[in-house]
């Protein structure tokens, strides 16, 4: 019979060693799995399919949590680059700063990152939710394609560059917008998912100024005339 | 009159100019009228230094052939076993180079994969992800990784034989490919979470990491995301060969993929595909050398890619020490690409049998690169699974008859002493002998002429000094 809770001490095992004891415990039905020491591991939790829920005591490396579907992550401390990347279902949320490209081409579910995140976040999503209590840097949602980023500091250069479809909310400074990605009038809608989006990290989203930005679809197919928008595309 | 010779007022021929050629003319206006570069499938139109250049030179009284129709020569070949996984088995060495769903129709991309499964070997999926019908069809099939990570999915990942990373592609490296509007039909504008009908332009960097050092970790990832299971590629577009083919196996691939400037596409910028890259022979010549510096031969499997026309070019590139081929368009051809039929549709394209290449159009007369069901519905899969495994157990043939004739029992033990280059250029890349001489071009080998001749020099009393006066 399975037990409500595993607990894996990250520094006795080799990293195959513990993604193959979260993968046993999530098909037996554990409900529960708590990590202590991860030391900034690489490539933990990685393509967990089950509804477990995993807690990280400490800072994980890399790829935290990519390609999993339907895994409650929960970080409590930093993290490296991609966490979360491809996700299909789930969640990550991550108590501390993250790397570059977190939340990477994810498809679904929901990834929360408390604090800063570095360049190329949200890049090429095709669904699913990001949210940044801090700043984003450069290329933040560079070619997105779907889903919400929703980033309560500053945004760097190139916000948003090449966006097919999908919206972004930034509500800090932001430095500068990438090709075709324009602000959009935000309504009673968006407002409302702020507000729900933010209130499940218990952020209160009434304080701040938020811009939406979507997609200016100039670049979806090739204009001579647009010749301009095209410059910094091709 | 068929002799006549055109003049102007002042008597002057009227020749073509080189530069300024009927070619080059209309790319002018062609891109004045578009306003942009312009883009095509297929892939380079300019001569390369090629395998055709290389001549095999098979055993006569100095060496004891195998009969040529009937004593065993063996082909088949482990791909990926550097770091435990599973390998790949192909019966013989050739794999079906990723070709896009999207790219390429359902039907095209079935009948590959059921011709790879006849013949026992594997076949590739490619941006856009993983069909239903390719997975069964395919024995073994692997999966790519690539930058735009269009229709990827983990579940698709932990079904696959053996996953790819695909840094670049031989045709257009350093560059993404483009799928035009035509081809984004609602099927594959879902299957890549598209807007319908637009161009797509595939990114070239990964989202997930840069660098050489980056890509040890993705490949962790990839092996933790399938328990180590499958073995790990890692396909790089041939510019700096040897420098990428010991970043690779530094990076822990388990089997490298180079593809040569010879390199297919769907589409893509045409100028790209005659002026970057390193053609396909050379390439291999690089990388092999690259693997033997680092004594990882046959530890870190290669597979060469781009322009393999049949099993002549095949068996060259295996005896310059490829494990393996890859084809593309030469399995598309087999398909039925430009094959004439439907004249009057290649001639509303303005091109015709035997010279279309108007992949990127979506208007594939013969119902291979196109997402128009009318069109598709042309590619019978069955017929067309005859034709690839025919044409693939054709390569095989020719394979084991130049190892028979080469006194090799095993299609892998062709060695490049059995080939003469035709050519210097040839005979430089390789290494290998230029024809009537016992002399490789190489500069290693003018090195050792002069030393030679210097010795020689010496040895008969005439020194520097007296030849001097």
């Amino acid at each position: 019979m399975a037990t409500l809770i595993s607990e894996i001490d990250c520094s006795q095992h080799t990293t195959r060693e513990i993604n193959q004891a979260i993968k046993r415990a999530a098909a037996d039905g554990v409900p529960d799995v708590r990590l202590t020491n991860p030391a900034a591991r690489h490539c933990l939790a990685v393509a967990v399919m089950s509804p477990t829920r995993i807690v990280f005591d400490g800072p994980v490396g890399w790829y935290c949590g990519g390609m999993c579907d339907g895994a409650e992550i929960v970080v409590n401390g930093n993290c490296g680059w991609s966490v979360g990347e491809n996700l299909m279902s789930g969640s990550i949320a991550v108590h501390g700063n993250g790397g570059s490209s977190a939340g990477a081409t994810i498809r679904g579910g929901r990834v929360f990152i408390e604090g800063d995140t570095g360049a190329r976040t949200g890049i090429a999503m095709k669904g699913g939710i990001v949210v940044v209590g801090g700043s984003v840097g450069y290329m933040s949602g560079f070619m997105m394609q779907r889903g919400t980023m929703i980033v309560c500091g500053d945004a760097g250069d190139g916000i948003g560059d090449s966006m097919y479809e999908g919206t972004v909310y930034v509500g800090g400074t932001i430095h500068a917008l990438g090709a075709d990605c324009v602000e959009s009038e935000l309504g009673g809608d968006d407002r409302a998912l702020l507000e729900s989006e933010l209130g499940a990290n218990d952020i209160d989203s009434g304080g701040y100024d938020w811009k939406k930005l979507v997609s200016g679809r100039k670049l979806w197919n090739f204009s001579k005339h647009e010749y301009d928008a095209w410059r910094a595309a091709l | 009159m068929s002799d006549f010779i055109p003049r102007g007022e002042d008597g002057h021929v009227h020749q073509k100019l080189w530069v300024w050629s009927p070619e080059t003319i209309d790319d002018i206006q062609t891109k004045a009228e578009l306003g942009r570069y312009t883009n095509r499938g297929l892939g380079t139109t300019r001569r390369t230094p090629h395998f055709q250049d290389l001549t095999f030179v098979p055993c006569t009284l100095s060496r004891v052939p195998l009969e040529g129709y009937r004593e065993a020569c063996d082909t088949s070949v482990e791909i990926g076993a550097r770091h435990g996984a599973k390998p790949i088995r192909l019966a013989t060495p050739i794999t079906i180079a990723g070709m896009s769903y999207g790219a390429l129709s359902r039907n095209a991309k079935q009948a590959l994969g059921t011709a790879a499964t006849r013949v026992g070997i594997s076949t590739t999926t490619g941006d856009g992800g993983m069909l239903d019908l390719e997975r069964e069809a395919s024995d073994q099939l692997v999966y790519q990784v690539l930058p735009s990570r269009y229709g990827f999915n983990p579940h698709h990942l932990r079904m696959a034989n053996a996953a790819e990373i695909v840094i670049g592609q031989g045709a257009k490296p350093g560059t993404g490919g483009v799928l035009l509007g035509a081809k984004v039909s609602p099927i594959i504008a879902e299957a890549r979470t598209l807007p319908p009908g637009v161009d797509q332009r595939s990114p070239c960097r990964h989202p997930d990491f840069v660098g050489p050092d980056d890509l040890q970790i993705k490949i962790e990832e990839l092996r933790e995301a399938t328990d180590g299971a499958i073995p790990i590629y890692i396909k790089i577009g041939a510019c700096r060969v040897a420098d990428d083919v010991k970043l690779a196996c530094k990076a822990g691939a388990d089997v490298i993929v180079m593809d040569g400037l010879e390199g297919g596409t769907g589409a893509s910028p045409d100028s790209l595909m005659d002026h970057t890259g390193i053609p396909t022979m050379a390439a291999l010549v690089e990388a092999v050398a690259a693997l033997r510096e680092m004594e990882l031969e046959g530890v870190v499997n290669l597979i060469i890619s781009g322009g393999i026309r049949n099993g002549v070019d095949a068996a060259k590139a295996l005896a310059l020490g490829a494990d393996a081929v890859s084809i593309g368009t030469a399995a598309m051809i087999a398909l039925g690409c430009n094959k004439p039929v439907y004249i009057e549709d290649y001639e509303r394209m303005g091109t015709e049998p035997g010279a279309c290449h108007h992949c990127h159009t979506g208007l594939c007369p013969v119902g291979i690169t196109t997402q128009d069901e009318d069109l598709i519905a042309r590619l019978p899969v069955d017929e067309a699974a005859d034709h690839v495994t025919g044409f693939l157990n054709s390569m095989t043939q020719e394979m084991q008859m130049f190892a028979r004739a080469c006194g090799k029992n095993d299609v892998h033990d062709l060695e490049p002493e059995d080939m003469r280059a035709m050519t210097i250029e040839a005979s430089a890349i390789t290494g290998i002998p230029l024809v009537g001489t016992d002399f490789a071009f190489r500069p290693e080998s003018f090195a050792d002429a002069i030393m030679r001749a210097m010795t020689a020099q010496t040895t008969n009393g005439h020194s520097d000094q007296k030849v001097r006066h």
